[in-house]
């Protein structure tokens, strides 16, 4: 029977780092795959991760139990990876880091002219994406992709309800008139 | 209520986020326009094309990795049995039940790992810079610090036989610390301690040893305790670097000895921060008695690092070394773990240093982290570029610039005293620069003018033109207040150039060395502390003499490099 994330972290106070381990395999994509959405690099999402992982084992016995640990995990890293934005490293964009790992789905009864055409949505979104603000970018990833409820955003962004739903409404906005005029300009 | 004046409202239905009544409102509105319905149909289409971007995965291993990284904590042997146990958070809840501390420490104690892993790379890029030298990286190492150490072609040249020597050796060991003399041991195991045995006064108020345990977290004041005391002000200790005492000794052994020796805490907390290193309890106790807190600013904290008459010595670095062990006593070796082959040259199989693994959170929890590094000048300068090519943390550094004696000696080649840094395979005595009289009578040797070199450099360290803009730069750079051994030195001197250095070169050097560097009569010891940048002449008269036994000697030239990484916070006060 699956453990809870309490259980696990109970365990993990308790000395148990197998707990823990099972609580890192349990989280470690959807917030890799949230941070890279929100970073746009791979290499940074990945130190994000192990960092805020770190954290969390660190601050572990501060963990209150009112949120899920998934969204106390995600604030950890969230804050990581607004101290990230000071680096400057060599990046590997999200698009590099799928040509070079691969990582993008293959339908093998796709025809090769609609996998492109596929492809080539991906990227205009993953690069409307990219053009917004980090604050809109992080707040459309929490929604969108996480599909976390306004409370739990605003709980990870440290914000006010009211200001998520502002904010995911212009984030939509912006993403949508980038997304138009990248497609305006394909037309063009 | 809704505001239909704010269109966010089209979110909040989207996403669910209305009650009962406020959805019926909103579908009712949209139903009554088509404007509405076509931009609610888009946003859900974009929301759509968004959960359909390709998804990214971590390796499987990622999650092992965490879990052995964390395990390593109770396993790293550097960490004393109530440190681990300390790390394990069962055991601090079941004793103390205190969470808030528990996490205190296991914050403390991440970071003493992953900072224990930087200390080791740092290690290994000390260590192992000698090799480097040869590889095309070491090369162009050598090229961006060309203008820092070398005067001439001829200097540089001679370094790179020195090294290519290195190279050849049997073992390749870059001795640092030589075996303790056995009087230095039983000394030290008799209630002067560690002091004793590492040449350091203990600062007021008694002497320290193993049993003393140091200065640990639990037992360090919190900030608020400090406040009142403050650094650099009243009361804080300030540690006479000059004892009575020996040479310092192989800190493995000690370690490894009944009773120890050390205190078992290699990193010292405090509420400035940690200590990296902090082998020597006088160190640690200096380091100890800093503080920061919310009315003490960041410059007074480094003014304090800046003024202090502390020496720490490079046992701060071996003694942490994980790859001690490979080697005999004293030495750190390249091991297989740390290099590995590349056709001819070897590379290091890690990162040097990353400063990218000290977690902004550990950072500010720590406030400030002091590290303490000695090496060679181009030693140093790889380690500066390194420092400054991460923009993440504000690293101040300090050189201290080492007055050495220009023996005339192979500057990897010691004379076989206790204390010194020296190669563990001899060197071909033939690569070593001859020394020489100048026009002013002065004694001149390779090591002489690369000492110049250093001399007239600017006060901030080059780093290469990297230095990022707004990074505040604390570079005071003080000549390094070496000790010579002077008895040794005398001994190893001809006749010739004795009289030179007892003359005085105007820059503090001491020339001449026989050729076996052995016993010889001994003497005063003349040279001791050069504090100003202007190097002393090495005259009784200007020179602060001491006590022969408590002298270390390098025979080298070595500078050292104090570098305080400190928080955020503590940086925009």
């Amino acid at each position: 029977m699956k453990q809870g994330d309490i259980e696990l972290v109970d365990r993990t106070l308790e000395g148990d780092h197998a707990a823990f381990e099972e609580l890192v395999l349990r989280y470690q994509d959807r917030l890799y795959n949230a941070v890279i959405q929100t970073v746009g690099c791979a290499n940074e999402a990945h130190d994000i991760v192990q960092e805020a992982f770190f954290s969390a084992f660190s601050k572990l016995s501060s963990f209150q139990r009112q949120a899920s640990f998934y969204t106390w995990l995600f604030r950890i890293a969230f804050n990581a990876a607004i101290s990230q934005k000071r680096k400057k490293r060599p990046t590997l964009s999200v698009d590099q880091y799928r040509e070079q790992v691969g990582l993008d789905p293959v339908d093998r009864h796709e025809a090769p002219d609609a996998r492109i055409h596929r492809e080539e949505k991906v990227r205009q979104v993953q690069q409307a994406l990219e053009s917004l603000q980090e604050e809109h970018r992080a707040i459309l990833v929490l929604r969108e992709m996480e599909g976390l409820c306004y409370e739990s955003i605003a709980e990870i962004l440290n914000l006010p309800v009211g200001t998520v739903r502002s904010r995911l409404h212009r984030a939509r906005g912006q993403l949508k008139e980038t997304l138009e005029a990248m497609l305006q300009d394909l037309v063009d | 209520m809704i505001d239909w004046q704010q269109d966010d409202w089209i979110s909040a239905y989207l996403d669910d986020e209305m009650s009962p009544e406020e959805r019926e409102l909103a579908q009712l509105k949209i139903a009554g326009d088509p404007e509405l319905q076509s931009q609610v149909e888009k946003l859900q289409q974009l929301g759509n094309r968004l959960r359909r971007l390709p998804t990214h995965r971590l390796p499987a291993s990622f999650a092992a990795s965490i879990r052995q990284q964390i395990q390593g904590i109770s396993e790293t042997p550097e960490l004393d049995s109530v440190r681990v146990s300390r790390a394990t958070p069962s055991t601090r809840e079941s004793q103390q039940g205190n969470r808030a501390n528990n996490t205190r420490d296991r914050g403390k104690l991440l970071a003493l790992v992953v900072l224990g892993t930087l200390a080791a790379s740092l290690l290994v890029s000390v260590a192992l810079a000698p090799s480097l030298w040869q590889s095309e990286n070491a090369r162009t190492l050598a090229e961006a610090t060309d203008a820092m150490v070398a005067s001439s072609e001829a200097d540089q040249l001679s370094e790179v036989e020195v090294d290519a020597s290195m190279e050849d050796s049997p073992g390749n060991a870059f001795r640092v610390r030589s075996a303790p003399e056995p009087e230095a041991m039983s000394e030290g195991s008799s209630g002067g301690g560690p002091l004793a045995r590492s040449g350091l006064d203990m600062p007021q108020g008694g002497s320290r040893t193993a049993s003393d345990d140091g200065p640990t977290m639990d037992s360090m004041p919190s900030p608020g305790a400090m406040a009142g005391g403050g650094f650099g002000g009243q009361g804080q200790p300030r540690p006479q670097s000059l004892g009575a005492a020996g040479p310092p000794t192989d800190i493995r052994t000690m370690r490894a000895g009944p009773g120890g020796g050390l205190p078992n805490e290699p990193h010292i907390a405090s509420p400035a921060g940690q200590l990296l290193f902090a082998d020597n309890p006088s160190q640690a106790e200096w380091f100890a008695s800093l503080a920061i807190d919310q009315d003490q600013d960041l410059d007074r904290f480094l003014q304090t690092i800046a003024d202090s008459d502390f020496e720490f010595d490079a046992s701060l670095v071996v003694s942490q070394s994980p790859f001690a062990g490979g080697a005999g006593a004293g030495e750190v070796s390249e091991t297989p773990e740390a290099v590995r082959e590349e056709g001819n040259e070897k590379v290091l199989a890690g990162q040097l240093l990353d400063f990218q693994k000290i977690s902004q959170a550990e950072l500010e929890q720590n406030r400030a982290i002091l590290i303490a590094v000695e090496g060679t000048p181009l030693q140093i300068e790889q380690l500066v570029q390194k420092f400054s090519d991460e923009p993440r943390l504000t690293v101040f550094q300090q050189t201290w610039k080492a007055v050495t004696s220009a023996t005339g000696a192979n500057p990897n080649r010691g004379t076989g005293s206790s204390g010194e840094f020296r190669q563990s395979s001899e060197v071909d005595p033939s690569s070593s620069p001859k020394p020489s009289l100048n026009n002013n009578g002065e004694v001149e040797t390779q090591q002489r003018l690369e000492n110049q070199e250093i001399a007239s450099q600017p006060k901030t360290v080059n780093s290469g033109g990297k230095e990022k803009p707004g990074t505040v730069r604390f570079a005071r750079e003080s000549e390094w207040k070496i000790r010579l051994l002077e008895k040794t030195r005398q001994r190893a001197m001809e006749p010739s150039l004795d009289q030179e250095s007892t003359q005085g070169t105007g820059d503090g050097n001491i020339s001449g060395q026989s050729p076996a560097g052995g016993e010889g009569p001994a003497t005063e010891p003349a040279v001791a502390l050069v504090e100003d940048d202007n190097v002393a002449p090495a005259s009784p008269s200007n020179s602060k003499t001491m006590p022969q036994e408590s002298v270390a000697h390098f025979a080298e030239p070595r500078m050292k490099l104090f570098i305080v990484i400190v928080s955020k916070d503590l940086e925009n006060k």
